[in-house]
């Protein structure tokens, strides 16, 4: 193995469906040393091989598929891989990442990453073992739930295989639909599902023997070592999430969230949920079956829970989050946890984004209560707050495109600018990808992360939010003082922690990895690749959120799209955040001072020194940044 | 004094760590499928099962190799598996009731077994969770030895 391949396979899968044509190519090492992998090596290749205004949806979009270099390494915390592509919800890229299995599987399989083009004139699976790499028919599964095509798959190819699966969402092409690996994890946000279905791709299954080699093992070794002995037995108290350890997961968020007024309650009319105590950790604890964890992660914060009484009676989730339960639950007035439950079990059976399928149904059902959605418009259904059957049925409705589901399908923003009626004010999302689990108005600077988020409204890419309300999370740096409520300091944090984030998600990394040891990061990313260059995570961050800008830009995103829904600058929360708004004014500020600090001129065009700067001029002049 | 496995399958959580160090241990590299340990998922249920030696007592996997390569130490009870007489026939990886024989196919093909790392084993030491016990042979009747038949 050359040296500059450590940490990387240097093989890319790149399989044209029109014509069902396989081959191998080599990865882009240049781009691997300025974007590493995931997410930023993903958004550069992209912005070479997409042509602007593409319908995403259609035969010339690609789906990129890439793991990090520490993927499939004992570094710990780092099973990810990243689903890259059009979003159908935004019409701009999308990273989406899972964590589970199948990115190992997939590198041990001997790839990097995959990119599928084309459109495929029947429904097929891609099937990789090894070097055997095939499309095989999908008849037999299609049309199948994601429980039962896995299953299918498992028992024709073995039980350790990999896979990773749409269902009925994604073949009709739901704008929101997600794809889901192992039964429990998944590509969840902006619609990858969706762009599988429209590639009549029905799942890709993998089995790998292989290795993955690092470039000083010795060295990585004795570090994954030492961070996990360090957070998880000498410092356990930092890990809230460690299900082990007696962590809640990350449903332990519901507490402070709903403390401080930021639990989405009823399609954010509310900030906090008088019946929280029916749907938070306590509750979920008590129907925990299992902490699990992904490859590599000796944390383990997903909880397996099954409801064993009841009119529910077998639901079962995989991996039961805070995002989903909150916007299932509060944000629908929803407080029966084995409906919740449910809600999330039918999102992962038939393939859908739980955060945006809670932001949909909440907004319809708003609709509904003031009059703008009528029993005439839902078939009958009375979508009040809080009607658990009419929530289950309209997911339902949802994934099959039937009736009042196929508006809905559609995502929130495209739903309401079918309705109008003023219904677009509380239609909460950002560039069209509706609004996750924290209201922005508590803390404004996440309002700002919300807004400026490259995807649209993503909780990934910078999250001020608990930094500015109990002074966590902070990223490198000095601290710098945050105010919830006032606009200053807000662009800083936000800026760095994009960069921060870009570069984590780049690497295989979670999201939660090792909390404050996450700060070695950069040091296992050198051992593991050998490349000293890599440790400079603001420079690489910073050139990855620049990239994806200027795709953004290509498609026509500009400042006025920088912004959020009106009712977070209409609409003052109740109590415990009483009069919590962001008033217009603070919001400009932030956004000018986020541009000015980011060396964007007024509209949010990445100026050519800044680009220069990053190495990354030719972009820019291929979109005639100046 | 003999040393044997303890395995708790309820604590495990499926993080394959062990087998990262298994690997990397004997092969210098990331490679779970030549680890002596492995952890069979159930994704569906969410369940995992370590597979592991167990120095069985009356050893199948001595019985049916037809080559002699597979010894046991008599004070140990650790299975070696003579790499230099092994003719990678797999008799040893079928015979086995707890699927703790593997096999490596680079460079000669051969099976492989759980050799205890000389009496320190790498995958104890990256159990967090406590599902990876290596415990004295005395106490080995213990409940969390029994725990190894919940099979996943």
């Amino acid at each position: 193995m050359s040296f500059d391949a450590c940490g990387y396979t240097g093989k890319l899968l790149r399989v044209d469906l029109s014509s069902g044509k396989i081959s191998v190519e080599p990865l882009n090492m240049a781009w691997a040393r300025q974007y590493i992998g995931c997410q930023g090596l993903g958004v550069r290749y992209l912005f070479e091989e997409l042509a602007p205004g593409i319908d995403p949806l259609g035969p010339e979009s690609k789906i990129v598929l890439l793991t990090g270099p520490l993927t499939g390494t004992i570094a710990p915390c780092s099973p990810k891989y990243t689903l890259i592509f059009k979003s159908p919800l935004t019409n701009i890229l999308y990273d989406s990442t899972s964590g589970g299995y199948f990115g190992a599987e997939l590198k041990y399989a001997g790839y990097d990453g995959l990119i599928i083009e084309g459109k495929s004139p029947k429904p097929v699976y891609l099937l990789i073992r090894d070097q055997r790499v095939e499309l095989q028919d999908a008849a037999r599964i299609w049309g199948k739930d994601t429980f039962t095509a896995t299953d299918m798959l498992k028992q024709w190819w073995g039980d350790d295989l990999r896979v990773t699966v749409i269902g009925l969402a994604g073949e009709n092409q739901v704008r929101f639909a997600s794809v889901l690996t192992e039964y429990a994890k998944a590509n969840g946000r902006a619609g990858g599902g969706a762009v599988f279905g429209a590639k009549n791709l029905k799942a890709i299954a993998v089995k790998g023997s292989g290795s993955v080699s690092v470039a000083n093992p010795e060295a990585l070794v004795e570090l994954s070592l030492k961070l996990m002995a360090e957070t998880l037995v000498e410092n356990p108290e930092q890990l809230v999430f460690t299900g082990w350890k007696g962590g809640e997961g990350t449903i332990s968020i519901m507490d402070w969230a709903n403390d401080y007024g930021c639990l989405p309650t009823r399609n954010f009319q509310a900030g906090s949920f008088d019946r929280k105590s029916k749907i938070d950790a306590r509750e979920v604890k008590k129907i925990t079956k299992k902490e699990k964890a992904c490859f590599s992660c000796p944390m383990g914060c997903a909880h397996q829970v099954k409801i064993e009484q009841g009119q529910h009676k077998g639901t079962g989730v995989g991996s039961f989050e805070y995002e989903s339960i909150a916007m299932l639950g509060s944000n629908c007035d929803i407080s029966d946890l084995a409906v919740v439950a449910k809600l999330n079990e039918l999102c992962n059976k038939h393939g859908m984004d739980t955060i945006t399928a809670g932001n949909v149904i909440g907004w319809a059902m708003d609709c509904f209560e003031r009059g703008l959605l009528t029993e005439k418009d839902t078939n009958g259904l009375p979508l009040r707050f809080g009607n658990n059957e009419a929530a289950i049925e309209l997911l339902e409705k949802i994934a099959r495109r039937e009736g009042i589901g196929a508006l809905l399908a559609e995502g929130v923003a495209r739903a309401s600018a079918r309705v109008g009626k003023g219904s677009e004010e509380f239609a909460m999302h950002v560039k069209g990808l509706e609004i996750p689990a924290y209201d922005p108005r508590v803390a404004i600077g996440m309002g700002l992360a919300y807004a400026t988020a490259p995807p649209g409204a993503a909780h990934t890419r910078a999250f001020p939010i608990s930094g500015a309300l109990f002074g966590g999370w902070w990223v490198g740096a000095d601290p710098v003082k945050l105010d919830p409520r006032k606009p200053e300091n807000f662009a800083q944090v936000c800026i760095q922690q994009n960069h921060w984030q870009a570069y984590r998600f780049s690497t295989g990394h979670c999201d939660f990895g090792l909390l404050e040891p996450g700060w070695k990061l950069p040091e296992l990313l050198e051992n593991c690749t050998g490349w000293p260059e890599i440790k400079d995570w603001r420079k690489i961050g910073e050139r990855i959120i620049n990239t994806y800008r200027l795709f953004s830009i290509r498609e026509g995103i500009s400042r006025k799209d920088d912004t959020l829904p009106a009712a977070f600058f209409k609409k003052p929360l109740p109590a415990p955040a009483e009069g919590a708004v962001i008033s217009p004014e603070d919001f400009e500020f932030m956004l000018n001072e986020y541009y000015e600090l980011r060396g964007w001129d007024h509209e949010g065009r990445p100026t050519q020194e800044k680009l220069r700067e990053l190495g990354i001029q030719e972009l820019g002049l291929k979109i005639g940044v100046r | 004094m003999a040393k044997v496995f303890s395995i708790d399958a309820k604590k495990c959580t499926g993080c394959k760590l062990c087998e990262l160090i298994c690997s990397f241990h004997h092969n210098g590299v990331f490679k779970p499928s030549v680890s002596r340990i492995r952890v069979k998922l159930n994704t569906r249920e969410g369940t995992a099962q370590p597979l592991i030696c167990r120095q069985c007592k009356k050893c199948t996997c001595i019985e049916v190799c037809r080559p002699g390569a597979i010894s046991q130490d008599e004070k140990t009870g650790v299975i070696t598996i003579d790499h230099a007489k092994c003719t990678g026939c797999k008799e040893c990886i079928f015979t086995c009731p707890f699927q703790a024989v593997g096999f490596e196919e680079e460079p000669k093909g051969v099976a492989i077994v759980c050799d205890h790392c000389g009496g320190k084993p790498e995958c104890v030491k990256v159990c967090f969770p406590g599902a990876l016990k290596y415990i004295d042979k005395e106490t080995s009747w213990a409940p969390t030895r029994q725990d190894t038949t919940s099979r996943a």
